[in-house]
């Protein structure tokens, strides 16, 4: 279970305060560039899997463009609606020589549902489809 | 009765007049006022500089009231003169008047410091309603002005000024700005925030002299420097108005010396407000001349028992997008007390509260004065606070405007300015049934001084009265406090060009999905092209300019002018789809054609192929022009509508507009491509055009409203563009038409467009005419991307392995 962190792009392609989806093997990871900090999470709102890197970035959190949950960067989870226990998976950034760099570890953390980390583990980059979260379905 | 004469027709005095009203009645009553308007509301005289009020806004008392209360009032008298043993005053009109009982509220002048050459034209003072409209008269655009004083009156003038478009220099003889209520940190905040705001603040300079022969061309300072200037305010302090008790042999100091009582030591004339002198204290804010009044009413009916012991004050600056809140003592070193300190540069937030014996001593609030009220009410009834030394910075962080009305008690106060406490708006609600501002502007006065309360009172009727209505004007979202008219109206004269910048200074410095695309909105529209394009503030369909789907796909839907297409077009069109994998084709409701689910990264390669412009369906801007076949065809045409609406679209494509705008243009009114329930139409008759505004055929239905009926093609043109542009300036963000036109109402949008004065309607086709000239097809961005990423997905720069 190593945590690898792999260069993902040069800082200056992703432009301040907006997101681009980033393709690694078949998962989709929303990066954001906040000025100060890079955010990274799973691509895929908790809602209906809206395209997270389209939103747009009020402070932390980003607002799905579809039907606008507002997702909480830093820690994955929702903050609209209140109370919803559903959160996305984030992912540690860091940036060295100009490029940005994403650690992709298995036990990405989730605070709304550490229950669910058993799910993820064992799983490798290609079966990392499988969300913590989306068994909370919610309707 | 007994004649009681006022002098001074302004706070203080007419509010003493108003609580003598509540006792029995017992004078016959007379002020004189050596301004010529009906008492008003200085404090909000920043405001009318502002442009954010007018001088019918903030009168407090007009004519019908004294009228009704049975008061002679004399405008434009100036008292001379008066007499204590004949018991008379005299007018500088040579009237006498004799009094039983006089009442001195003569207030206060400004301070002029020793300035060589002051009186030169184009130096001016700021006290009253006349001195603020010779201010507005001179300020213009760009013009250079200078403010003496860096203090509360200083820096609101100094806003105002700016606003109307002046380049403004405040300088200050102290180190700090508003020195009397900030300390040196709280004072650096402040000037960061100014300087923020494009004014400069130059501060330990003492001017000395006024330059320019007979108009102002400039200051000089102590030390020999220099700065041009064609305007000068001097906003150094204020002085009271004590002449007259002195011709009336009263004991002054300062000010007129009064007791608890508010009496002087003429037994038969009192004094109340800025001019007075209480406890050593010389008073320069509403609050404390209320609270005079109330016990003068007492004592000069009679009732004589209710004392005045001083005032708590605190000072809010009234610059919108400026917080700053002091109180009480604002000197630290004093023994045995303790400071408690919270800053935050980068937002600009500074935050001191002072405690002595676990009681708060003084308070320093800049760029976050929420809790303000909380901060008062602590100061006021000196609350122990040692159980609550872990919150004490911030008293209640998950509440998300200031502070709640449910915890306040009932003697809390509420308006500062007027001293009206939580339990009488709760009482003027139950007993009066009040359930708007405006009538509970009317019974209790609260609101009616600085109007930093309006938010509470807000939440009290909201909370309590059961008919509640809402009666303010709507802000676009929490994270920027402004209309959007006065939000146009600051980006225009700040000169402001970027969303970030705008919610940096004006804002929380985040913005949101709300606000963030119609600032963008606003930006394009005032400075048509030469703002700063940033788009993280825009919705992802104008990031990449096509329609999002519910699986995150797009779809792309070419301009096909009036819905007429050729079949070289429709080829092109046939080829894309089976090229792209398009997953549907359809024809839509508007006479065009949409390709769905194309990939972001396909999308610049289906631009290209397709060879056609954007139809703008994805964003708010002008969408199409629904035509029939008019003349050309049919038998029943009168006009031909479809060239017609080939030449309204072309005239309009790629602008944008606060909502989507659909277009419509029939031959005749059989109206067969529905004009009538467009945003606009052209229905054509018989040798003419009905132009029709504000229809709607979506959630809504809505008929159109006949703008107007013209001969010619080209007026009816005409007129569409004036309400085109007319809307584009107007309306607020998602504001669609046929809610517009109804807000506003036909007559009012006619008169503002077609029936405008020429000079208005020229100006309208001008700016739509600057903005289509900056305007372009969206589309050929695939050839000049915004970013190197604009539609790209990023694979890693390493290979990954699985
Ligand atoms: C621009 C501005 C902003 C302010 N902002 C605030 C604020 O935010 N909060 C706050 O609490 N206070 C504020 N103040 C101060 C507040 O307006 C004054 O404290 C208050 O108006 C004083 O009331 P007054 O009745 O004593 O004096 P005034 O309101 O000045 O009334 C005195 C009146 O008497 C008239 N008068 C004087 N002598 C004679 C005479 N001999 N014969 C006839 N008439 C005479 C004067 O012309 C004047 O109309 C502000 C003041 C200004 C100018
Ligand atoms: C801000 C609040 C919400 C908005 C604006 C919103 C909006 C929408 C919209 C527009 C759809 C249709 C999606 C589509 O067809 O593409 C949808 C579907 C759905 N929403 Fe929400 N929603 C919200 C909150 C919620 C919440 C709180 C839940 C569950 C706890 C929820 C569960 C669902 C589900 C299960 C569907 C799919 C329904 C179906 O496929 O028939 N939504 N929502
Ligand atoms: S609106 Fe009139 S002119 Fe146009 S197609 Fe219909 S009937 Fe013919
Ligand atoms: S998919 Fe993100 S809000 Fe619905």
């Amino acid at each position: 279970m190593s945590n690898e962190w792999i260069r993902v792009a040069y800082c200056d392609d992703i432009p301040l305060r907006e997101g681009r989806e980033v393709v690694i093997g078949n998962r989709s990871i929303a990066v954001f560039n906040l000025g100060a900090k890079f955010l990274a999470v799973d691509n895929r709102c908790p809602h209906r899997g809206g395209p997270l890197a389209d939103g747009i970035v009020t402070g932390d959190n980003v607002v799905c463009p579809l039907h606008g949950w507002k997702i909480d960067l830093q820690h994955g989870n929702v903050q609209r609606p209140a109370e919803t226990p559903a959160c996305v998976k984030t992912f540690a950034t860091k940036v060295e020589a100009g490029m940005l760099l994403l650690e992709i570890s298995e036990l990405a953390s989730c605070p709304a549902s550490t229950g669910h980390a058993a799910v993820a583990e064992g799983g490798s980059l290609e079966t990392s489809k499988e969300r913590p979260c989306e068994d909370l379905r919610f309707s | 009765m007994e004649k009681l004469v006022v002098v001074g027709n302004g706070m203080a005095g007419v509010a003493c007049v108003e609580q003598i009203l509540r006792h029995a009645p017992k004078f016959q009553i007379t002020i004189f006022g050596d301004e010529t308007h009906v008492n008003y509301n200085r404090i909000l005289l920043s405001s009318v500089l502002a442009g954010e009020k007018s001088a019918d806004d903030i009168v407090l008392n007009g004519l019908e009231w004294y009228e009704k209360n049975n008061i002679d009032l004399r405008l434009g008298v100036r008292i001379v003169d008066v007499d204590p043993i004949a018991k008379t005053i005299t007018g500088d009109d040579g009237s006498v008047t004799s009094f039983d009982k006089l009442l001195l509220a003569t207030g206060s002048m400004p301070l002029i410091p020793s300035i060589e050459d002051v009186k030169k034209d184009g130096v001016f003072v700021f006290r009253n309603l006349d001195d603020t409209h010779q201010l507005l008269e001179r300020a213009r655009p760009a013009l250079k002005a200078v403010v003496i004083g860096g203090g509360l009156l200083g820096l609101e003038a100094a806003r105002g000024l700016q606003i109307q478009g002046c380049d403004v220099t405040v300088v200050h003889l102290m180190e700090t700005l508003m020195e009397r209520q900030l300390d040196p940190t709280g004072g650096g905040y402040l000037a960061t925030k100014m300087n923020q705001m494009g004014i400069t603040v130059l501060l330990g300079l003492s001017t000395t002299k006024v330059l320019g022969n007979g108009h102002v061309q400039g200051v000089e300072f102590k030390g020999g420097g220099s700065i041009p200037t064609e305007l000068v305010v001097i906003a150094a302090g204020i002085r009271p108005n004590i002449t007259l008790a002195e011709k009336a042999g009263l004991e002054i100091k300062r000010g007129i010396v009064v007791n608890d009582y508010m009496e002087t030591s003429h037994p038969d004339i009192f004094a109340v407000g800025e001019c007075v002198q209480h406890r050593g204290v010389c008073y320069g804010l509403v609050a404390p001349l209320i609270e005079q009044g109330k016990v003068l009413a007492a004592t000069i009916t009679g009732n004589k028992g209710p004392t005045y012991e001083g005032t708590v004050l605190g000072t809010k600056l009234k610059i919108m997008g400026v917080d700053v809140f002091s109180a009480g003592e604002i000197n630290d070193k004093v023994d045995g007390s303790e400071v408690i300190r919270y800053e935050d540069p980068s937002l600009g937030v500074y935050k001191k509260l002072t405690l002595k014996n676990n009681k708060l001593s003084g308070v320093i609030l800049v760029g976050d004065t929420g809790d303000s009220h909380n901060y008062m009410d602590w100061l006021r009834s000196q609350k122990d606070l040692s159980a609550m030394r872990r919150q004490l910075l911030f008293p209640d962080s998950s509440a998300d405007t200031g502070l709640d009305v449910a915890h306040m008690s009932g003697n809390e106060t509420v308006c500062g300015c007027m001293g009206v406490s939580k339990g009488a708006i709760i009482q003027a609600i139950h007993e009066k049934g009040v359930c708007t501002m405006a009538q509970l502007k009317e019974h209790t006065r609260a609101s009616t001084g600085c109007g930093s309360c309006a938010g509470l009172c807000q939440s009290l009727l909201k909370a309590v009265a059961p008919d509640f209505q809402e009666d303010t004007k709507k802000t676009i979202c929490k994270c920027i406090p402004f209309t959007e008219d006065t939000l146009r109206e600051i980006l225009r004269s700040q000169q402001l060009k970027s969303v970030q910048e705008v919610l940096d200074i004006y804002g929380n410095g985040f913005g949101c999905e709300v606000c963030k695309p119609a600032l963008s909105y606003m930006l394009d529209m005032l400075w048509c092209g030469d703002h700063d394009e940033d788009r993280s503030t825009r919705f992802i369909n104008d990031r990449v300019h096509a329609n999002i789907q519910k699986d995150g796909t797009f779809s792309v839907v070419p301009r096909i002018r009036g819905g007429v297409t050729s079949p070289d077009e429709l080829r092109r069109i046939a080829d894309v789809a089976e090229k792209y994998n398009v997953r549907m084709v359809k024809i839509t409701g508007s006479q065009r054609i949409d390709l769905l689910g194309v990939k972001k990264s396909d999308l610049p390669k289906v631009w290209a192929d397709l060879g056609m412009p954007s139809g703008q369906a994805y964003t708010k801007g002008i969408r199409m022009v629904k035509t029939c076949v008019g003349t050309d065809f049919c038998r029943f045409g009168t006009q031909d509508s479809t060239s017609a609406g080939i030449e309204l679209e072309r005239r309009f494509e790629n602008l944008f507009t606060p909502h989507k705008l659909k277009m419509g243009v029939v031959g005749c009114p059989r109206n067969c491509a529905e004009a009538t329930v467009k945003d606009i139409g052209l229905v054509g008759q018989d040798g003419s055009w009905q132009v029709v505004v504000g229809g709607a055929a979506g959630k809504s239905v809505r008929k159109a409203d006949l703008l107007i009926t013209v001969e010619t093609t080209e007026q009816a043109l005409d007129a569409a563009s004036l309400f085109l542009q007319y809307y584009r300036e107007n309306a607020n963000y998602l504001e669609r038409t046929y809610d517009f036109v109804e807000r506003l109402g036909i007559e009012k949008v006619r008169k503002e467009t077609i029936y405008a004065p020429d000079a208005m309607k020229a100006a309208l086709r001008d700016r739509l005419r600057k903005s289509k000239a900056h305007s372009r097809d969206a589309w050929l961005e695939r050839d000049d991307p915004q970013t190197a990423t604009q539609f790209v997905q990023i694979t890693p720069l390493q290979e990954v392995l699985a």
